[in-house]
């Protein structure tokens, strides 16, 4: 059966808005080297032992332990 | 004839052996192995009391669409070989003491007190939330390597995802799997992993890795005219600043590590006098790990210059605990590996569950593997690990202590040679990994551990790698 024109485009139009919506939700962003973090970093900072992480090489430990209460 | 020396027998070496026969009828390809066995990191062996020893537990994922290609053009059947996972993993939770079985409905775990199904409601939301709002980033974004330099952890962190789930599940199993746990993995390891795993099924192999994969390419490559030659370690390359011009091979010494049956530390190391210097051959491809191919360039004045980062590179030492028992020890409805054990073994699986040639050994209860890390364990004697992984396993649901099931065999195995150590995929250390090809015209490089199109520190990296190697000398050769 012949789908109608009024229905093709409503399909694709809803498809459209889907991928878009798909799209924003995903919090891209263009850089995310400039990313702030927001309360610390990796919980495991304090027993990571990695040298070229780069939060490692910004001087940035201020890791908060495990335990967060 | 055009002569193609390759170093290293295990899966990068016989990948590009294979590779380069195929395409081509008149190169000559031999391969030197160092030690007794083929296989590198993938082999297996029988000792002398006939049991299967495994250089550690390896999970065939479907995702190895290269590794499997050359299997099957090598003439291996997965029909009857590759027994289904049915994509089932476990977790056991130390804050709980349960066991979360996920996938497969069909599977009846849950009939064991102390098993559930699926994790609980409110975390699937949060998982499936963090999925959802980083769909994009997770899956589609193509520049993922910009994020080798900080963790998954932090990475997933940044994005939303909850603190306090981050240290179980995927998190916890991903660091176990290449070996890092506790330390972290790059996020671009993590993030092409999670790619390669839209397709999550994965294989157990029905028997000895040995016999069933490494052995039918080796059979493979002999047949098209390649020669393999073991017990062959190479010293040192010669080379006149553009080329390679000699290799220096010698006979390993295998009196300290009794052929491999004893625990040996650091490098094999040659019997005096026994140097052999080769230079008749066009090209060399080095599958060499890590550590061996460090101590080649270290003290050669234009390899470090080539080379000046690879020192960044550092590797850890694999652990895998092997136990036969009288009588069982975990339910037979425990359908592959279970996860999140404490250090330094973090998974275990009870083969007897699972694969033929074990089920239907009525000599045997279960069949249990262990692996993990020596990480933060080094000073520990084996006796010792050996009490903290039973301990440890003990408090999985439905599981018995083995020692009163009665341990027919075991052994724990500290892969702390240079030969046997894995890469590190800590954050950052992408950008100090060579690539294939080398400032030297007849020089190339393959191994797991090299950059290459798949890029992860597994089985398949390794043939494609190999594969790469070979597809480099085969342009050379068309020029």
């Amino acid at each position: 059966m012949r789908i109608e024109d009024k229905s093709r485009r409503q399909f694709f139009l809803n498809l459209f808005i889907g991928s878009a919506g798909l799209f924003f939700m995903s919090g891209r962003r263009t850089d995310q080297s400039t990313i702030k973090l927001k309360t610390g970093h990796s919980v495991n900072c304090n027993n990571c032992s990695a040298r070229f992480c780069r939060y490692y090489h910004t001087g940035n430990k201020e890791c908060k332990p495990y335990s967060i209460p | 004839m055009p002569k193609v020396l390759i170093f290293g027998s295990g899966l990068a070496g016989l990948s590009a052996g294979i590779h380069l026969l195929e395409a081509r009828k008149d190169i000559a390809v031999t391969i030197y192995e160092m030690g007794h066995y083929p296989g590198g990191k993938a082999k297996s062996y029988r000792n002398e009391k006939g049991f299967n020893i495994d250089h550690g537990f390896h999970a065939f994922f479907a995702f190895y669409a290269n590794f499997r290609n050359l299997l099957k053009r090598a003439g291996v059947k997965e029909k009857g070989l590759f027994v289904s996972s049915r994509n089932i993993s476990y977790f056991y939770e130390e804050d709980s003491g349960r066991v979360h079985q996920v996938s497969s409905p069909f599977v009846n775990t849950g009939d064991v007190d102390g098993v559930s199904f699926g994790y609980p409601v409110k975390e699937s939301l949060k998982i499936a939330d963090f999925g959802a709002r980083n769909y994009f980033d997770i899956y589609v974004y193509p520049k993922i390597e910009k994020w080798d330099d900080i963790c998954y952890t932090a990475w997933a962190i940044e994005r939303g995802f909850d603190k306090n789930l981050v240290e179980k599940r995927w998190f916890r199993f991903s660091r176990d799997a290449y070996f890092n746990w506790p330390n972290e993995v790059s996020a671009y390891i993590t993030l092409k992993s999670i790619r390669n795993l839209r397709n999550p099924k994965f294989f157990y192999i029905n028997g000895n890795y040995g016999e069933n994969l490494i052995n039918p390419l080796v059979n493979f490559f002999k047949k098209m005219g390649g020669e393999l030659i073991f017990r062959k370690k190479l010293v040192r390359i010669e080379h006149d600043g553009e080329q390679i011009t000699a290799a220096i091979i010698a006979d390993p010494d295998p009196s300290p590590h009794d052929c491999g049956k004893k625990q040996w530390d650091g490098n094999i190391p040659v019997l005096t006098g026994t140097d052999v210097r080769i230079s008749d051959f066009d090209y060399i491809i080095l599958t060499l790990p890590i550590d061996n191919f460090k101590e080649l360039v270290s003290g050669d004045e234009t390899l470090e210059k080539m080379y000046p980062d690879v020192k960044n590179l550092r590797t850890v030492v694999t652990m895998s605990y092997q136990m036969w028992t009288k009588e069982r020890v975990l339910p037979e409805e425990y359908w592959g590996g279970i996860n999140g054990l404490n250090e330094p073994m973090g998974t275990v699986i009870d083969y007897k569950n699972i694969v033929e040639v074990y089920k239907n050994n009525y000599e045997y209860g279960s069949v249990l593997e262990w692996v993990g890390q020596e990480t933060g364990f080094e000073d520990k004697s084996d006796d010792e690990i050996k009490e903290i992984i039973i301990n440890g396993f003990l408090k999985i649901p439905g599981a018995k202590d083995p020692r009163k099931a009665g341990i027919i065999y075991d052994l724990l195995k500290r892969s702390r040679g240079s030969h046997q150590r894995f890469i590190l995929t800590e954050p950052g250390i992408n950008k100090f990994r060579p690539h294939v090809s080398t400032p030297m015209k007849n020089l190339f490089l393959a191994g797991d551990w090299i950059r290459n199109h798949v890029d992860l520190p597994t089985m398949e990296g390794a043939v494609k790698a190999g594969m790469e190697a070979s597809e480099k000398i085969l342009k050379h050769f068309s020029k």
